[in-house]
């Protein structure tokens, strides 16, 4: 249960630098270092265009980085794995549209060859945590945005990850339904003490939900600029003075991109 | 049949009397009534202007000889009906089509495949079939009679000329579009290679290859004439060019319409199984 101790750091992200190649290459990220616990929830925060989604991306294996280690549990990261399940914002693109609700929830158990009877069980929990055990016969296309994404966790749930990787998995939704996935979400990183290393442009969300914030500057060339402890009561409240003092903080913080681009 | 008549009269009336409809449901009623029979009422119109307009330019204009009316067309089609001629010929140049469309959907299918996966291979064939896609079947009736002779073979071989391409490109296409995040979700997953093809990639390209097989069904149709025209003993080809020689024009008019209907039925039959078996897969 040591991975479970906040302590211990399971990824190490050290020098790492990001070039898109081409004629004319991009510089994404530059001397990014970062380490992320076992167990935390971390935001990682910044404006469009702040390659926030690349670094998720090498932190997926995705993508290798140019320069620099990123490190799963002391072992570079080669390539994706099913410790470390991706959430994405398309939900849309990231199910599969021809699979029912519970076909989609298995998918990670099938690949495995897991044993289907079993697999039903495990499918049914999952389903029944995020709430969508009532709709296991329909197909994606006929539930609702918010259900697609908790259909998203339901699925990596069932794989049992250590690590939800979430690049602005609720950026499409309307903010009520946002909120109960916010809810939804922290239930599930409470009961399950996953470590989850969520991407947003959003400071509420990210004071909402994070341990720890990160914040990068806006590319090219992004860096980490500035770390924030989040130590408020759960669940967060934003009429909070805490909850404000930091927004105005990290508002502050975000705006100095303005002044210099 | 009859009672169905019988009974949308009896709820036509209802809609008009307002005796067995709620009145708010009646203009919704007699507004959906319209849509649909609305459309099979203009459908035959249409035909029947077409079918004046032709008599006239058959009578009036070019003269019986040149255009038959569509008089003696249907009395000729139902003759050949009744000898057993035209289903002779049909299925004569349905089994080429079916042969040529089934080996050439089936291999364009499989190469698009391999060239959407793999870049080596995409860019080594590319080239040659952005170059040999301009050439149709017609254009390649005399080398295909050289290399395969005046048989079977030639005229399958043309089917397949004129479905290959279509369904390659669209494959290919289908394929390259496949949605990088679905891929990377099941690789995250613990997805092998050969688990994102057959999971992802493939059901991914169906709709793209569908639209492929349609067009190249069309095509298909487009081209079995031009096989049959040369040393056929059999087909609408042969039909159309036997009765040319003969000046029999009402017969080619015959063998004109049914190469069209024919297609037509098979478009649709196509566009209805393919629903259905893949129903989920086309959703948009």
């Amino acid at each position: 249960m040591n991975a479970l101790n906040p302590v211990q750091p399971i990824f190490h992200v050290r020098a790492v630098d990001k070039t898109f190649g081409g004629r004319r290459p991009y510089v994404a990220l530059n001397d990014v270092n970062l380490e992320v616990r076992g167990g935390e929830f971390l935001c990682i925060l910044g404006a469009s265009g702040c390659g926030k989604s690349t670094l998720l991306n090498l932190l997926a294996g995705f993508e290798a980085p140019t320069s620099g280690e990123v490190c799963f549990r002391g072992a570079p990261v080669l390539g994706p794995s099913r410790e470390r399940v991706m959430f994405f914002q398309d939900s849309h693109a990231a199910l599969l549209p021809w699979e029912t609700v519970e076909e989609n929830a298995g998918l990670g158990l099938r690949l495995q060859h897991a044993d289907p009877v079993e697999s039903a069980a495990v499918v049914e929990k999952c389903l029944r945590v995020v709430g969508l055990l009532d709709h296991r016969h329909k197909l994606p296309s006929e539930i609702s945005g918010g259900m697609r994404q908790r259909l998203q966790i339901a699925r990596a749930l069932a794989v049992n990850p250590e690590v939800f990787l979430m690049d602005e998995p609720f950026g499409a939704l309307d903010a009520i339904t946002r909120r109960r996935m916010h809810v939804a979400l922290h239930e599930v990183w409470e009961s399950t003490a996953k470590t989850i290393v969520f991407v947003t442009h959003d400071i509420v969300e990210a004071l909402t939900l994070a341990d720890r914030i990160v914040i990068m500057n806006v590319g090219p060339r992004s860096r980490i600029r500035l770390e924030i402890k989040v130590d408020l009561p759960r669940p967060r409240d934003p009429a909070d003075v805490g909850f404000g003092r930091l927004f105005k903080e990290i508002e502050k913080e975000l705006s100095l991109d303005e002044v210099h681009h | 049949m009859k009672s169905i008549i019988e009974g949308s009269v009896g709820r036509i009336r209802g809609v008009f009397t307002g005796e067995r409809l709620r009145p708010e449901f009646s203009a919704a009623f007699a507004h959906a009534i319209w849509r649909t029979s609305g459309r099979i009422i203009l459908g035959l119109l249409s035909l029947l202007i077409a079918a004046l307009i032709w008599h006239g330019l058959s009578t009036v204009v070019f003269g019986p000889f040149l255009v038959p009316t569509p008089i003696t067309v249907a009395t000729t089609f139902f003759d050949m009906l009744n000898t057993g001629e035209l289903i002779q010929h049909s299925i004569a140049s349905l089994l080429r089509v079916a042969a040529g469309f089934v080996i050439g959907s089936a291999v364009a299918i499989l190469v698009g495949l391999i060239m959407g996966r793999i870049q080596v291979i995409h860019d080594l064939f590319d080239p040659i079939i952005e170059f040999l896609r301009f050439l149709s079947p017609t254009a390649m009736i005399p080398i295909a009679v050289i290399w395969f002779g005046i048989g079977e073979t030639s005229k399958v071989f043309l089917i397949f000329w004129g479905v290959f391409f279509f369904v390659l490109i669209n494959t290919i296409a289908g394929v390259v579009r496949t949605p990088q995040g679905r891929i990377n979700a099941l690789l995250c997953l613990g997805a092998s290679r050969w688990q994102v093809f057959t999971k992802v990639v493939l059901p991914s390209a169906i709709p793209s290859i569908v639209v492929g097989m349609r067009v190249a069904l069309a095509s298909a149709f487009i081209s079995i004439i031009p096989a049959e025209l040369l040393a056929a003993d059999s087909g609408l080809g042969y039909l159309l060019q036997s009765s040319s020689l003969l000046l029999q024009t009402d017969r080619m008019f015959v063998a004109l319409a049914t190469v069209a209907a024919v297609g037509f039925a098979a478009d649709r039959i196509f566009r209805i199984a393919v629903a259905i078996v893949f129903r989920r897969h086309l959703q948009t």
